[in-house]
């Protein structure tokens, strides 16, 4: 087998792995927690690209040249979507982080957005929580980390529908103790068979039956993306409740 | 502690896999003789905590006329209170040769003079789904603490209501030896709620793990 392949596969398990890793499970416990009142928001690093994705690629039947293929169609598709959704004005972290302000703030919080700084922004795409939090002002109760895991529309097979599709992880940190008090992957879109997580149900009305209706109507494919992420800031307001 | 390691969760699906007919767990329920016309008149088992219990609602169980009407139940004392803890609760599906069902559980809170003092279900629970199965969970806090026992029931089936998801199913071809999918159609299905199946009741102490010591 070429280098060149064994690279290739290499990075598909990795984007795979990395997309379906279990997020730990924690409610919240708010009376427990009833000092928490100021949440630092840390911004959810932008996602690269809005993907593409037929779930049960055929494709995927024909072994590794199938495989290859089907990884290079929807490639294709999901760098087409993205500049569409891209020249649609879409930016789905600053959409999520204003919809989870708001959102929280409707739920009595007060919210603190933490930007986060241009070198860590540069880096490579962040789908994992972090490890250390950094320092806001006014000084938070706790840390609201969320990270994007996937967005874009998604069908299951080639001839059904694209949907709006969200995957985010969520977690509130204790600022002082560093307790995970909340944690979850929230799905909006179709619920995933395997890992444990908060559904949240897309709108079916942002629904598209090809990939070229999906592409001609990218301005409501955006709007179906916002509200996919205001869904999924309600569904997080909701959790701390 | 009886343990819940991930093969009894698979097993407990498979053996939901024998699941008996809407129609019958239905007459099942019909014909179920009330136990008993109060709260006080129920046996409770004890739970500790940490505890695990599973529990499945069959024609033998005990039923009650709950003011949401007439249902299977499991009854326990709650452990005497020491510090905040979490109840969770997961209800399987089931799906035979018949209907796809689930339980649509409820659950009563009890204090020691057998009054309500809570009820939970899935519009005040926070619901996770996993693997086909719902769970909901919640806390008991030193609010709580009047808390002594717990009732779990389901909620009756009317008018044949269920949770209604999309299915897929694939549309495929054979090629030499091997079946492959080229295609597939979308339809709906309704999971029906059921007044039978499994559950399985976790207590657990609350405590959150710290960053960087999660189990996973």
């Amino acid at each position: 087998m070429s280098k060149f392949i064994r690279l290739i596969i290499i990075i598909l398990a990795a984007s795979f792995l990395a997309a379906c890793a279990a997020v730990p499970q924690q409610t919240f416990n708010k009376q427990a927690h009833a000092k928490i009142k100021t949440i630092a928001l840390i911004q959810a690093p932008a996602p690269k690209e809005y993907i593409v994705n037929i779930v049960h690629h055929p494709g995927y039947q024909f072994g590794l040249l199938g495989g290859l293929a089907a990884a290079a169609e929807l490639s294709s598709k999901t760098e087409r979507f993205t500049t569409e959704a891209k020249k649609a004005g879409l930016d789905i972290s600053k959409e999520m982080m204003t919809a989870l302000k708001t959102e929280m703030e409707k739920t009595g919080y007060q919210v603190i957005m933490v930007e986060q700084a241009k070198a860590e922004a540069d880096k490579a795409e962040r789908t994992d929580f972090l490890q250390d939090y950094p320092a806001a002002d006014p000084k938070p109760d706790a840390y609201l980390d969320v990270v994007f895991r996937g967005v874009g529309y998604s069908a299951q097979h080639p001839s059904t529908p694209y949907e709006p599709t969200l995957w985010m992880p969520a977690r509130l940190v204790d600022a002082q103790s560093k307790e995970v008090l909340y944690s979850t992957l929230l799905i909006c879109g179709a619920p995933n068979p395997v890992l444990e997580s908060t559904h949240v149900s897309p709108d079916s009305t942002y629904n598209f039956d090809t990939f070229d209706s999906l592409i001609s109507g990218h301005t409501k494919a955006a709007e179906g993306l916002r509200a996919a992420a205001q869904s999924v800031a309600r569904q997080i307001a909701a959790d701390l409740k | 502690m009886e343990k819940f390691s991930p093969l009894l969760g698979l097993g407990l699906v498979l053996l939901s896999g024998c699941a008996t007919p809407l129609n019958e767990q239905l007459t099942h329920l019909q014909k179920a003789t009330v136990c008993c016309k109060h709260y006080n008149e129920i046996n409770y088992e004890k739970l500790n905590l940490p505890d695990a219990k599973k529990v499945e609602f069959k024609p033998e169980s005990p039923a009650f006329n709950f003011e949401s009407g007439k249902s299977f139940f499991a009854a326990y004392q709650l452990p005497p209170f020491s510090g905040p803890y979490n109840v969770t609760l997961h209800a399987y599906p089931s799906a035979g040769m018949g209907d796809s069902t689930t339980l649509r559980p409820k659950i009563l809170l009890l204090d020691e003079a057998f009054n309500v003092t809570r009820q939970i279900d899935e519009s005040n629970a926070h619901i996770r789904n996993s693997a086909g199965k719902v769970v909901m969970d919640f806390f008991v806090n030193k609010s709580d603490r009047k808390d002594y026992y717990i009732i779990l029931h389901t909620i009756p089936n009317r008018e044949n209501s269920g949770i209604t998801s999309k299915v897929y199913s694939p549309v495929i071809i054979p090629i030499g030896t091997v079946v492959v999918p080229i295609d597939g159609k979308e339809s709906s299905r309704t999971t029906y709620y059921s007044p039978m199946g499994i559950l399985e009741l976790r207590l657990s102490p609350y405590k959150p793990n710290v960053v960087g010591q999660e189990p996973y």
